[in-house]
C-alpha cells in the first residue's frame, strides 16, 4: 500500500488525544533489573550442594588426571556423566518441587530463569572441564573432546528424562542415566582402549556434533515445556 | 518479544476508540487491557503479548458493548474531529464507509497499526495465506470505492 494512502487510513481512524495515557503509564513502569544482577540473584538461588559436588568432581578428576597414570583419564571421563546430572537436575528444580507456580507469578518467566541457570551451570561446567583438559597433560583438545562426548549425551538425556518425568522420580532416572554413561565410558576405556586412538578423533569430533544438537534440541523443549505451564 | 507501552497504549487505544465511538470508554477499556496484561504477564517474556494484548481489548470491548454503557454516554464517530474531516480526503472517508466493520478492523490493523499478519491471523483464527488474500480483497474493493467516489467528483 502506498505512504500516501496509508496516511490517509491514519487520519481516518485518528481517534481524540488520550487524556490519562502519562498519568497510567508512570504506575505501570516496571522496575528494571540488569542481566547481571539476575544472574547473581539466580547463582545465590542455586542449592551450594551443586557447587560442592561440582568441585569435588573436578578435583578428584583434576587429581587423578594430573598424578595417576594414564589409565586413570578413563576414570576421569567417567565422573563427567554426574556434573551433567546435578546441572539438569538444577536447572529445572522449580518444576520438579513445584515452585514453577511460585515463580511464574515473579517478575521474571519461569523461561527466563531456566535459561539463565542453564547458562550459569553450563559455563561453569565447560571452565570445570576445560581445567580438567589442561590438567591432564598433553593433547587437551581431544581429551575435551573425550569428555564432552559423555557430557552432552548425559546432557541430551537428563533433559529428556526431566521432561518426561517432572518429578523426584526423574531425578533418580537421571542419576541411574548418568551412572550408565559413566559405566559404558570405564567400559569402554578399558576394554575398547583403541577408540581413543588419534586416528578416531573426527568420529568423536562428529559424535560431539551430534549430542551438541541433540543437547541443544531438547535443552530447547525443556524451556518451551517451561513456558507451556505458564499458558496453561 | 519486549512490548513498548507508550507506543501500543496509541495503538490499543486508537483501536478501542474504533470498537466503542467513545474517547472516554476506549480509555477506560486501554488502561484495563494494559493492566489485565500485566496481571497474567508479570513478566517479560510471554509467548505472543501482542496476539495476547489485542485479543483482551477486543473481549473488553464486547463486554462494554453487552453491559451498554454505549447508551449513557454520547456517540461519537470515527473521524467526527472537524479538523481531521477536511484533513482526510472525502473519497477515501466515503469508500471506508461502503466496508464492512469487520473489514474496516482488519485495515486498522494492518495498515494504521501495523500489527503483524501472524497477530491478526490468530485474533481471527486465519490463516496466513488466508488472512492475505481476505486483505487483498478488502484493499481492491477500497479502491475501487475510492476510484469511483473521485470518479462521481471528477
Amino acid at each position: 500500500m502506498r505512504q500516501e494512502r496509508k496516511d490517509e487510513l491514519k487520519l481516518f481512524f485518528e481517534a481524540p488525544k488520550p487524556l490519562r495515557k502519562r498519568e497510567f503509564l508512570r504506575k505501570m513502569k516496571p522496575q528494571k533489573i540488569s542481566m547481571l544482577q539476575m544472574m547473581k540473584v539466580q547463582v545465590s538461588y542455586l542449592p551450594k550442594w551443586i557447587w560442592v559436588f561440582s568441585v569435588t568432581v573436578f578435583l578428584g578428576a583434576g587429581v587423578a588426571s594430573r598424578f595417576g597414570a594414564e589409565q586413570m583419564l578413563g576414570a576421569v571421563f567417567a565422573m563427567i556423566p554426574f556434573l551433567v546430572m546435578v546441572t539438569v537436575a538444577g536447572s529445572i528444580r522449580s518444576v520438579l518441587y513445584g515452585m514453577s507456580e511460585l515463580e511464574m507469578t515473579a517478575r521474571f518467566s519461569l523461561k527466563s530463569v531456566l535459561m539463565i541457570r542453564m547458562e550459569i551451570l553450563g559455563i561453569e561446567n565447560l571452565i570445570l572441564l576445560i581445567g580438567i583438559a589442561f590438567l591432564s597433560g598433553s593433547g587437551i583438545l581431544r581429551n575435551m573432546l573425550y569428555m564432552l562426548l559423555p557430557y552432552l549425551m548425559t546432557a541430551a538425556g537428563g533433559f529428556l528424562i526431566m521432561r518426561k518425568f517432572a518429578s523426584k522420580e526423574g531425578t533418580y532416572l537421571c542419576a541411574g542415566f548418568s551412572a550408565m554413561i559413566s559405566l559404558i565410558q570405564l567400559i569402554g576405556f578399558e576394554k575398547y582402549h583403541w577408540i581413543y586412538e588419534a586416528r578416531y578423533i573426527g568420529v568423536w569430533g562428529m559424535a560431539v556434533a551430534v549430542f551438541f544438537y541433540l543437547t541443544m534440541r531438547e535443552g530447547y523443549r525443556t524451556i518451551k515445556m517451561a513456558e507451556g505451564l505458564a499458558w496453561s | 518479544m519486549a512490548l513498548d507501552m507508550e507506543e501500543q497504549y496509541d495503538r490499543i487505544y486508537r483501536y478501542c476508540y474504533f470498537k466503542l465511538k467513545n474517547a472516554y470508554l476506549a480509555e477506560d477499556v486501554t488502561q484495563e487491557t494494559f493492566l489485565r496484561f500485566l496481571e497474567c504477564d508479570n513478566y517479560k517474556d510471554a509467548g505472543r503479548p501482542l496476539a495476547f494484548l489485542y485479543t483482551v481489548a477486543r473481549n473488553l470491548c464486547v463486554d462494554e458493548f453487552r453491559k451498554k454503557r454505549m447508551e449513557q454516554l454520547p456517540d461519537e464517530m470515527p473521524g467526527d474531529n472537524e479538523e481531521d474531516a477536511m484533513v482526510c480526503s472525502l473519497s477515501v472517508r466515503m469508500a471506508m464507509e461502503q466496508l464492512t466493520e469487520t473489514e474496516r478492523e482488519m485495515v486498522l490493523l494492518r495498515y494504521v497499526n501495523e500489527v503483524p499478519v501472524s497477530v491478526i491471523g490468530a485474533m481471527y483464527q486465519m490463516s496466513r495465506f488466508a488472512l492475505y488474500r481476505e486483505m487483498k480483497r478488502i484493499l481492491k474493493k477500497l479502491e475501487r470505492g475510492i476510484s469511483d467516489e473521485t470518479g462521481k467528483k471528477g
